[in-house]
């Protein structure tokens, strides 16, 4: 009997489907996807005052959330990352942005110690959380990924249902005590990540049936599941479309008032809408990134301090 | 900057003429297309074919030797008597089909976790030296003849059986050759499943460690059920390897003729009873169709099994598509 039901909703959901599914953007989205489309090149100065009238920047530089000093990633016999040092503050979007290759994903993967994963990777300097130095041998990176989550740049639900997706961090980790507390858990994720009202009536259906930018709201629902203290992003925007990216910059915004987000994006404008702080990362021809310049998003945009990061944002390189 | 048109090139063509013309090579590449699509339609044709001959042979038993199905299907011995005098011919299929069913049994309870777990330890946990050096030895293994794993078998393992436990005629049972069959489907799963593990995106594992998950937990509640459809494909193989071996099972399984009650008695499976009846089948004997028979039952068996792995292959990747 149940089963017949299931098996309606998912032959209905597949009709639906054939059509390729898209993010529907509300009103006030559309008129703002307008907007920007219709600005064509609009340079990133003029997008970073837009933003800051719809936004204030945050960022409490008193509340540290992660602490870099001397910061350093090798490849084997390869130093891709060299002697960072920056704090990023809690309860703000920190963008790291710069070239192809500058080895801001290699700094962002730190955090979480995903390139512990990568044999022959090592990290040099010293990476603090919360005053825990999180490249201490005590230190569990199992333990660590619990409170630093992260998104990645393809979206990739698991190949189980919706609900499965959101409820695997918090079963693995024990989060949920009983059956109503791990629905609780579910609905609060996914409404946090602005899709339950998109999902609600199909969690049993495949992670996989949704659009790409649902998947993407559906990797992200996936972590603040565990709730992590620190949102890692990886160009969680460049497989999507406009409309989804602007729908996940958005959910970035909001997310930014609980959680502490550092984003990966190689898309200026994206940086210069979401972010609170920019550091700005360049490799020589060693291809060794260094940071270049950390600053408000504000500032850095429209009065850089440093040369390089004004050739960068005024698109003569990169 | 005007080139002046050198004399190397051909002249140039409107597309309706070129379209008049036909591509150089059409008429070649359309021999090639009917050569591929011969063979394709070989194997289709083959496999009618050995399905006409079986049953075509087979069903003489019943039809012009007029032995009765029912005693076919249902007598508990399979004496391979050459006659053709069908109130002494006493072959029912029963005894082989239980054979066949406990040594599939004995090798698939050994061969999957032990194919599975080195294809997991291999693809997920091993150095790289190591995944090399078991990758190659099972492969090695897998191109090993089978009638040498009955050899080794027989002087290695049988006199142990023998001693230790004294199961079936001097050692030789169903439980012997399947323990054997074993160690001849652990390498065809091994490589199988590590294919199917290595093919899982990087991605996956990415983010189930990302969420907190331990090596483990990343295996099991992600990388496994991502790889599904291939471990399914390497324990379906697995076991058509166990229902069709001939060799090992002929000569460790013991050839008792009648029904096994217990895997560790001694026992003669479909295809050793096939390949051992067959030298002294004369022509005009009830044997020979009886054997076909056998041959059409077995044929129907691996058919089915593979249709029905196809089948929940199928569902599975409806279900998990991406």
């Amino acid at each position: 009997m149940t089963n017949d039901i299931r098996t309606e909703v998912r032959i209905d959901a597949g009709a639906e489907r054939e059509t390729p599914v898209t993010d529907t953007p509300t009103e006030e989205q559309l008129e703002r996807l307008e907007h920007r489309m219709a600005g064509g090149g609009v340079d990133v100065k003029s997008t970073v005052a837009a933003a800051a009238a719809g936004s204030p920047r945050r960022g409490d530089t008193n509340a540290i959330a992660l602490s870099l000093e001397d910061a350093g990633v090798w490849y084997g016999q390869h130093q891709a990352v060299q002697g960072v040092t920056f704090d990023i503050y809690q309860r703000a979007t920190t963008a790291l942005i710069g070239p192809s290759g500058c080895g801001k994903s290699t700094l962002l993967r730190c955090f979480n110690r995903m390139n512990d994963l990568i044999p022959g990777a090592r990290v040099t300097g010293k990476i603090t959380i919360d005053g825990v130095d999180i490249m201490g041998k005590d230190v569990d990176a199992v333990q660590l990924r619990r409170h630093v989550g992260m998104v990645f740049q393809k979206p990739n639900p698991f190949p189980m249902s919706i609900k499965e997706n959101i409820a695997f961090g918090p079963k693995r980790l024990g989060l949920a005590k009983s059956k109503s507390q791990m629905e609780e858990v579910i609905e609060r994720s996914l409404r946090d990540a602005a899709l339950w009202d998109e999902v609600k009536d199909k969690l049993d259906e495949p992670g996989t049936s949704l659009s790409g930018g649902q998947q993407q709201r559906l990797c992200i629902a996936r972590v603040l599941a565990v709730k992590p203290d620190i949102i890692l992003m990886d160009e969680p925007c460049s497989a999507l479309d406009p409309i989804a990216t602007l729908k996940i910059e958005d959910l970035m915004r909001t997310l930014a008032k609980d959680y502490t987000i550092v984003v990966v994006t190689h898309n200026m404008q994206q940086a210069a809408r979401v972010s609170d702080w920019t550091a700005f990362l360049l490799a020589g021809e060693e291809r060794t990134g260094r940071l270049i310049e950390y600053s408000p998003t504000e500032q850095l945009f429209t009065n850089p301090r440093d040369k390089r990061t004004e050739d960068y944002i005024t698109g003569r390189f990169g | 900057m005007a080139v002046a048109p050198t004399t190397d090139q051909a002249p140039r063509r409107s597309l309706a003429e070129s379209v008049r013309r036909r591509r150089t090579g059409a008429v070649w590449e359309g021999i090639v297309e009917a050569v591929i699509y011969a063979t394709g339609l070989l194997t289709i044709l083959l496999l009618i074919g050995i399905l006409l001959l079986l049953g075509q042979q087979g069903l003489r038993l019943f039809f012009e030797m007029d032995y009765p199905v029912g005693r076919f299907f249902t007598f508990g011995n399979a004496i391979t008597e050459n006659t053709s005098d069908p109130e002494k011919f006493r072959f029912g299929i029963m005894a082989p089909l239980i054979a066949t069913g406990w040594v599939t049994l004995v090798t698939l309870v050994i061969a999957v976790p032990l194919g599975l777990a080195t294809a997991v330890y291999i693809s997920e946990i091993a150095p790289p030296r190591v995944r090399l050096y078991i990758k190659s030895g099972a492969e090695l293994l897998a191109g090993v003849p089978t009638v040498l794993f009955g050899f080794v078998g027989l002087f290695l393992l049988v006199p142990i059986v023998r001693e230790t436990f004294g199961w079936g005629a001097g050692g030789m049972s169903g439980m012997t050759a399947g323990i054997v069959v074993a160690f001849i489907a652990v390498p065809l799963i091994i490589s199988i499943a590590d294919d199917a593990l290595q093919a899982v995106p990087v991605d996956f594992k990415e983010n189930a460690y990302a969420l907190g998950c331990n090596q483990l937990q990343a295996i099991w509640f992600v990388i496994m059920p991502a790889a599904i459809s291939g471990i399914t494909a390497a324990v379906m193989l697995g076991m058509a390897r166990a229902i069709g071996e001939t060799m090992t099972v002929l000569i460790l399984g013991g050839g008792n003729s009648s029904i096994p009650e217990l895997p560790t008695e001694s026992m003669r499976t479909m295809t050793a009873t096939i390949a051992s009846g067959f030298g002294n089948a004369s022509a005009y004997s009830l044997l020979r169709p009886a054997l076909f028979m056998t041959g059409a039952v077995l044929f129907l068996i691996t058919m089915f099994t593979t249709i029905i792995a196809d089948l929940v292959l199928d569902r599975q990747r409806k279900r998990f598509s991406r």
